[in-house]
Formats: C-alpha cells, sequence, structure tokens
C-alpha cells in the first residue's frame, strides 16, 4: 500500500491522466468491430513500441535506428519457445527482455567507449539490426528466411497468449503490456536516474560536472529501452503465430518503431501514444483510399504503394513544418 | 590542511604547449585568483582538475588523494564543483530541475527538490524557479551556473569567469555571493579579468603566461611584479577589465 | 564529435608515406601470390580467387559510382541522404522509359537522365531540404528517409512491384581476362566509374564553381562572408551529388533487373564507403567503393557458407569504431 501511494505521490498529475486514458483504452473493445479491433491491437503495439524508444532515443538522446533488433530478439526468443519448450510466451517474454538488454547494453557500452554520437551511432545500430537480419536469414534451427510458425493449439489460454481469431482478448494483453511500459517510463523519469538521463541528453560534459556518470545512466536508459521493445516483439509473434526475419530485423520494422514516437513529439509520455494513434488513422484512410477512390483516383484502385508514398509525405512534412512532433508542438504552446 | 596540490602538470594540444610544469598549492577554506592574458592556460589548468582533460605529465592531489585522470563525475563526487567559462545550463529543464541534478547526487527526490529550491532562493532565482533555463538572460544563468556548483556543497569550488558579461551591479551581487560562499568554509579558486574582484577576494594571486606561471604570491605584491605587469597587467595594472 | 572528411585539397593527393606502405604492401602481396602458386591450394584456388578479383572490381566500381555522389552531398551539405538509392532507381526506371518506348541506347539515356536528376536534386535541396539545413542529423535522416519512401513507392504504383529487364545491346556478352569472365556492361560500368571520378575531380579543383564547393564544404559561414552564395552551392552540390547517382542508374540498368526497391541495398552499402572512404572525400568514396566490392566478393569466396553482406557490415561496425573517419579522412 505504501509502494502504491508513494508511486501516487512521484506521478501526480501523470498518474490521473493515465488511469483516465488507459480506462478509456479499456472500454474500447466494446464500440469496435472486429476489424476495428484489429486495427487498435496494431496501433496498441506501434504505441508500446514508441514508447519504448523513446527512452533511448527520446530522453536520452541517443538516436537508435536499429531498435528492430530488439524487436526481433524478443520475438524469435518468445516464439522459439513457445515451439520447442511450450512455454507460456508470458515467461518467453523474459528471456527475451533480458538478452535484447543485453545487446542494448552492448552497443550502448561500444558507442561510449569510442565515443560514438548522431550519425555515426545511429549507423552503428542500424548496422547490428541488418547483421541479425542476415544472421537469421541463414540459421536453420531457425529456419531461416521461412521463419517460424507458432502451432495452433485448440480454444482459448491466456498462459499461452492465444485466443480465437478476432477475440478481444489481444487488444486486452496488448494494452497490458503498453500500461506496464509507460508506467515504467513514467516512473523512471520522474525518479533520479530519469532527471540524470535527461541532464545527460541535454548537456553531459555539464552533467557529468556534477557528478552524473555518463555511461552508467545511458546504460540504463538503453537497456530499459531494448528490454520493453522486446516485449512488443514477443507479443507480435504470438498475435501472428508467426515470425519471420523481414517480420523481426527489417529495416522498415525500426522505422516503423520510431516514426510514432518522432510524429507525435519525442520527451514526452503521450507524444508517441498520439503518434501512433495518427499514424494509424492516417494508415487506414489511404487504405480506404486505395480500395474505394474517389472517381478522379480512379486509376490508382488495387495498386499498392500509395499508403507507405503518402507515409513518406507525411513524415516529411512533419519534419519540416512540426519538429518536434505533434504533441510536442501543443505542449510548447501550452507551457511557455 | 592542503587542500589541492597540483604537482608539474604539462599539457600541449597538437604541438601548442598549453601548460609547463606548473605546481602550486591551495589551503582549505582559502581563496585564489588565476589570472593571465587570454590563451594563458588557465581554463586548461581548470579541466585538468576537473577531469575534463588528462594532464600530459604531474599529479594533481586532492585532500591526499590522487585524482589525476578521474573521470568528471568521479571529482565531483571527492566534493570539487566548477563552472564553466561559457556557461552550459540544461537549457530545456527548468531552473530547479537544473539545480535538482545536482542536490540528487545526495538525496532522494523529495528532499532534493527541498534543498534545490534553498539554494535557488540564495542565489536569488526564485522567481524563475519554473522557467527553462534557456529563457533566462545571462546575470540568470550566471547565476544558475553558480548555484548548480553550490547544489553539489563542494569543498572545492572553481570559478571560470562568473564575473563575465555581467554589468557593475550584477557583479557586485556575485561578488557579495562569493564572499558569503567563501565565509561558509568553501575554498575557492578562480580565473577573473575584472581585476577589482581579484583583488577584493583573493588572498592569493597565481599568474599564469604561456602555460608558465609566471608569479604566484599575495595580491599586492603580484601585481606589482614587473614581469607581470609586462605581460598581463600593463602600467595601469587595476584597470585590466573583461 | 565530428569525423567529417579531410580537407578538400587533400581528396586527391595522396601522401608520400601513403605510397610507401600501398608500394610495400603490393610488393608483398606480389611475393605471397607467387609463393602461393606453387601449392596445391594455390593452383585449384587461384582461378577462383582471380574470377572474385575481378567481379569484386567490377562491383566495386558500381559502388563507387553510388558512393561519390553521397560523399559529396555529405562534404558539403552534412546530411546523409538516405534516398540516395531511390533516386538511382528512379534514373534506372528513367532509362527504362528511355529505351523501351523511345528506343533510345541505354548508355545515351545518360544524356537525360544525368541533368534529369541533376535538375530534381537541386529543386528538392532548394525548396525541402533547405528547410531544414539546421536541424538535428536525425531530422534530416528522416526526412531524405521519409524522401526515399515517396519515390520508391511513386514508382511502385506507377510500375508494379514485377521486376523488369532492360534490352541492352550486349547484356549477354562477355570477354575473358586471364581465365577470368567479365560482363561487357559491367565493364563499361565501371569505366563509367573512373571517367566519373575524373570529371569530379575536374569540376571540383579546377573550375569557380567547384572552388566554390570546396570552400562551403570547409567552412560555410567563411564562405558566405566572402560573397559566395552559399543557398545556391547547397542546392548545387545536391543536384551533383543526385546526378552523379543519375549516371550510375543509367550505367548499371543494362545489367540489373529493375524493381522499385533495387536502391535499398545500395544505399546501405553506399553509407558503408562513404564512412570507409571519409564522409565527403570523393576519392575516398572511390576506393572505399572498389575495397568493399573486393571485400564483399573475395570475403565470399573464402567463406561461401556466410552471407557476403555479413562480411561487409561487420567490417561497417568495426570501421565506426575504430576509425569513424575513415581511410583518407582527418580525424575532427
Amino acid at each position: 500500500m505504501n509502494a502504491v501511494k508513494g508511486i501516487a505521490a512521484r506521478l501526480g498529475r501523470d498518474l490521473l491522466v493515465f488511469v483516465v486514458v488507459i480506462a478509456l483504452l479499456a472500454l474500447a473493445p466494446l464500440f469496435l468491430t472486429r476489424f476495428e479491433l484489429g486495427i487498435a491491437v496494431q496501433m496498441l503495439l506501434f504505441a508500446l513500441l514508441a514508447v519504448a524508444w523513446n527512452v533511448m532515443g527520446g530522453y536520452a538522446g541517443q538516436f537508435s535506428f536499429g531498435h528492430a533488433a530488439y524487436f526481433g530478439i524478443g520475438a524469435y526468443i518468445s516464439a522459439y519457445l513457445v515451439i520447442h519448450g511450450g512455454v507460456s510466451p508470458w515467461v518467453g517474454m523474459l528471456p527475451g527482455a533480458a538478452l535484447a538488454a543485453l545487446l542494448g547494453l552492448l552497443i550502448g557500452y561500444l558507442s561510449f567507449h569510442y565515443g560514438l554520437k548522431g550519425v555515426f551511432f545511429a549507423l552503428v545500430t542500424f548496422a547490428f539490426a541488418e547483421m541479425l537480419h542476415l544472421l537469421t536469414t541463414n540459421l536453420s534451427p531457425l529456419n531461416g528466411s521461412t521463419g517460424l510458425n507458432i502451432p495452433l493449439i485448440s480454444g482459448s489460454s491466456w498462459v499461452m497468449i492465444q485466443f480465437p481469431l478476432g477475440s478481444a482478448n489481444y487488444y486486452y494483453v496488448i494494452l497490458l503490456l503498453l500500461a506496464f511500459s509507460l508506467l515504467v517510463v513514467m516512473l523512471l523519469m520522474r525518479s533520479r536516474p530519469g532527471y540524470f538521463i535527461n541532464a545527460l541528453r541535454e548537456d553531459e560534459e555539464a552533467a557529468a560536472a556534477l557528478g552524473i556518470d555518463p555511461l552508467r545512466y545511458k546504460l540504463l536508459a538503453s537497456a530499459i529501452s531494448a528490454a520493453l521493445t522486446a516485449l512488443g516483439g514477443a507479443f507480435y509473434a504470438q498475435y501472428l503465430l508467426y515470425i519471420n526475419p523481414d517480420l523481426a530485423f527489417g529495416a522498415t520494422v525500426s522505422i516503423q518503431i520510431l516514426l510514432p514516437a518522432i510524429l507525435g513529439g519525442v520527451r514526452t509520455i503521450w507524444g508517441p501514444v498520439v503518434g501512433a494513434f495518427i499514424i494509424t488513422l492516417l494508415g487506414q484512410a489511404t487504405v480506404a483510399l486505395v480500395h474505394t477512390p474517389p472517381p478522379f483516383l480512379s486509376a490508382l484502385a488495387g495498386r499498392s504503394g500509395l499508403d507507405v508514398m503518402l507515409y513518406g509525405l507525411v513524415l516529411i512534412l512533419i519534419i519540416v513544418l512540426v519538429p518536434q512532433g505533434i504533441f510536442g508542438a501543443i505542449r510548447a504552446r501550452a507551457r511557455p | 590542511m592542503i587542500l589541492l596540490t597540483v604537482q608539474h602538470i604539462s599539457k600541449a594540444f597538437a604541438g601548442l604547449q598549453a601548460l609547463e610544469d606548473v605546481s602550486f598549492d591551495l589551503e582549505e577554506g582559502g581563496v585564489v585568483g588565476l589570472i593571465g592574458p587570454n590563451g594563458a592556460g588557465k581554463t586548461t589548468l581548470f579541466n585538468i582538475i576537473a577531469g575534463t582533460i588528462r594532464p600530459d605529465k604531474g599529479r594533481v592531489l586532492f585532500a591526499g588523494t590522487d585524482i589525476t585522470g578521474w573521470p568528471p563525475h568521479r571529482i565531483a563526487h571527492q566534493g570539487i564543483a566548477r563552472t564553466f567559462q561559457l556557461m552550459r545550463p540544461f537549457p530545456g529543464l527548468t531552473v530547479l530541475d537544473n539545480v535538482m541534478v545536482a542536490t540528487l547526487q545526495r538525496s532522494n527526490v523529495r528532499e532534493a527538490r527541498a534543498a534545490a529550491q534553498a539554494v535557488i532562493e540564495r542565489v536569488g532565482l526564485e522567481r524563475w524557479q519554473n522557467s527553462r533555463a534557456a529563457t533566462l538572460s545571462t546575470a540568470g544563468r550566471k547565476r544558475l551556473e553558480l548555484a548548480r556548483a553550490l547544489a553539489l556543497k563542494p569543498r572545492l569550488l572553481l570559478l571560470d569567469e562568473v564575473l563575465a558579461g555581467l554589468t557593475p551591479t550584477e557583479r557586485a551581487t556575485v561578488i557579495d555571493m562569493v564572499r558569503t560562499i567563501h565565509d561558509e568554509g568553501i575554498s575557492i579558486l578562480l580565473v577573473e579579468h575584472v581585476m577589482s574582484a581579484i583583488m577584493a577576494l583573493s588572498q592569493r594571486i597565481l599568474v599564469l603566461h604561456h602555460g608558465k606561471l609566471l608569479a604566484d604570491g599575495p595580491p599586492r605584491a603580484v601585481t606589482q611584479d614587473q614581469r607581470v605587469i609586462d605581460a598581463y597587467l600593463g602600467e595601469d595594472g587595476l584597470h585590466v577589465d573583461a | 564529435m565530428s569525423a567529417r572528411g579531410g580537407v578538400w585539397q587533400r581528396s586527391f593527393a595522396v601522401s608520400r608515406k601513403t605510397w610507401l606502405l600501398v608500394g610495400s604492401g603490393c610488393i608483398v602481396l606480389l611475393l605471397l601470390i607467387w609463393a602461393g602458386s606453387g601449392t596445391a591450394w594455390g593452383r585449384a584456388s587461384y582461378p577462383v580467387l582471380l574470377q572474385a578479383l575481378i567481379t569484386g572490381l567490377l562491383l566495386g566500381g558500381v559502388y563507387s559510382l553510388v558512393s561519390m555522389g553521397l560523399t559529396l552531398i555529405f562534404g558539403v551539405l552534412d546530411i546523409i541522404n538516405f534516398a540516395h538509392g531511390a533516386l538511382m532507381a528512379l534514373a534506372m526506371y528513367a532509362a527504362y522509359l528511355l529505351v523501351t518506348f523511345a528506343a533510345f541506347n541505354p548508355y545515351l539515356s545518360l544524356l537525360i537522365t544525368v541533368p534529369l536528376l541533376f535538375l530534381l536534386g537541386f529543386v528538392l535541396q532548394r525548396f525541402v531540404i533547405n528547410r531544414i539545413m539546421g536541424q538535428p542529423a536525425e531530422n534530416q535522416l528522416l526526412l531524405t528517409f521519409g524522401l526515399a519512401l515517396l519515390v520508391e513507392n511513386a514508382l511502385l504504383l506507377i510500375f508494379t512491384g514485377t521486376p523488369k529487364a532492360l534490352p541492352a545491346p550486349f547484356a549477354q556478352s562477355s570477354l575473358h581476362l586471364l581465365g577470368a569472365v567479365v560482363d561487357i556492361p559491367r565493364l563499361i560500368a565501371f569505366a563509367g566509374s573512373l571517367l566519373l571520378a575524373g570529371v569530379l575531380y575536374f569540376l571540383l579543383s579546377r573550375t569557380t564553381i567547384g572552388t566554390a564547393v570546396r570552400a562551403v564544404a570547409e567552412n560555410a559561414q567563411g564562405a558566405a562572408m566572402v560573397g559566395i552564395d552559399v543557398r545556391t552551392i547547397y542546392a548545387l552540390a545536391f543536384g551533383l551529388g543526385t546526378a552523379c547517382v543519375g549516371a550510375a542508374g543509367a550505367l548499371v540498368a543494362p545489367f540489373l533487373s529493375l524493381d522499385p526497391t533495387v536502391g535499398e541495398q545500395f544505399t546501405i552499402i553506399a553509407f558503408v564507403v562513404v564512412v570507409l572512404g571519409g564522409m565527403g572525400n570523393v576519392a575516398g568514396a572511390f576506393l572505399g567503393g572498389l575495397i568493399i566490392g573486393l571485400l564483399q566478393e573475395i570475403g565470399g569466396a573464402f567463406f561461401p557458407n556466410i552471407n557476403k553482406l555479413l562480411i561487409v557490415f561487420l567490417v561497417f561496425v568495426l570501421l565506426l569504431l575504430l576509425r569513424p573517419q575513415g581511410l583518407l579522412g582527418r580525424k575532427a
């Protein structure tokens, strides 16, 4: 009880917003069709991944261009354990998160030791993700490029996170994971390490002069970011009942992870969530446009490419017009 | 008690000798001024003491411990705090958060916040407590630098041109603050071009020129030393002002 | 930390120490080769290695072609252009159109693709990319990535994802050199790469515009103060970089199968090459491209079971860690 009181005191208003948002999201399945529910699951997953990325890329200022590495590790380890050990994915998430955290620590340490910043750091993270991509494509125990199929079980199981197609339970699982991650991030950023992480991002040298160990706190941010991302990966594999190197480690995965955070506003708790929401809506709008286009665009009916084109356009517009993200811009207006 | 010992420190950058065989002691509770023309090596010396740079030769001892080559954050924990010549606040964070970063070194969040507020009041920044540091004026930023360094509760405070860019009134306030800090028992090593301040505050003055220690002594003696006059002060010594 | 490429005057000048090193390296290599030819392993492997060498060089020539434009853009504008490969794909499709519908000779299509891509790059920089010049590198990366998505998917929309092939005059012909097979189209691309390197050298070091470009690369503020129109130079340099990629596209179209994503692997490899050669160093990009091509093929010959690209990435990571200024770059 004391712990809860402590959390409440620490988070204050943030906790209130959190409770309200989660409650609203929990009620959503009552109003959504099966199709819309599928979209909503996707949206919550992107929100989770963006929130996780934000810890490293936003708050710690370590722009990672290869978060797919952590995502894929979580997915593959969970899937592998389910297939070959019948292990519950809830349990399987843990070694995935641990291994991802370890990789995060490694990359963080190497970058710190060799003084990699900015673009160079981004390129290293990208390279690591690509290497994992290439490795898994060639590893036969992981079925190479064919990927792993998770066997169907009959009926519903919360333990194995498997439900009938279109079940709202998938939504609740990802909502739970998202809520968990949001709590972790909120607590982190309001705690001592959180202050230090913010300071390090603003000015590493000045922070060090005030007694903050740069390596230690960058590694902390790295590990937490990686672990949370892996949770999302484990869920994804279970949701699809399938995983392959492209879905797990592809370059587009890394972009999809960070895009909502950039769009919504890095360095805010809710920016990534808002960003995920906007991107999902946008994606749906363009899919609808392509399937039933207005008469003057009828040539585009059924052709693929338009949705991603719009993605690209939106990205360009955001960077040019609202570099601090949509939520970030709103918040900046709200406080001077 | 000797708090800081700098022994035969030398440092070169790409062929340029920034510091050459610099040695001096600093007594606990003392205020020592460090003067010299621009490029003399003053900030380099600070950087070496604070751990940002490693010296090529020599040692730095603090309260008996050899801290040569220690990383900056460890040195900060030992009890040395520094301000930067070009002020470096955390621009996106509020003034309160800026100072809390320092007070959090020794306490939990709640206590740290209270301690930070106390320091902020002390330097007179309460009104800007919740404003982002980037919105502060130069004077405000100087005070923030000072507040952060004080919040660390250091034994030795390294002040790097803390009066630069301030109007005479603002300077007077800061000089008073430095005096109060000293009265609390904190030792101070300060770099300044404002000679009046150095003369008023220092018990001892070190003069650096081309990386070498030219003079070391009480203010009167140093300002009348012909070598110092030739190198830095000019005939009208007391009017050197930044 | 910035690890930009070396001073432009050093772009094409090679120090005496480097000559000595390269010279003695070559002698040692030749000795090893002669010694190895006596062994059974040597006799069996040499033909394979020679083929790998030739293929690697030719492949490397293509990489150089693509990378020189990228490094130029980075050297002058400090931008990592993620859209580089997509623009190359655009050029390839342009060549395809010209060949298929206007009966152009694929190599003559260069006359169209190069100016076209130059113009495109110029306009892009002047009206879009210029707006984010001051922003952190990550934002620039994202912007150019958005551009890549836009271009690639526009191509997908227009041409669909079905791979296309360019009908080329000597697509199937090859000649035999020392027992190894050399594809003619690839040889032409290699020659084109050399030619481009020469043209760039001439442009950058012997013309007034080139000097202005180098000045801006060195110090944009200083260049502005002596009256150089920095904004136009930026657009020009970007245009030049995309023109290079326009040339690259036209030259490789004859022997690569076309699909909208064909540029992606080139973008990635171009990054590796640019870092290897020193960001901003055009000669470095040329040499770096050759080295990476050789590494890929010869590495693949020695370790046939490992994905060739994996070796390249491993080298990339090591490079970023140990020598981010690349081979010819100067430590900032």
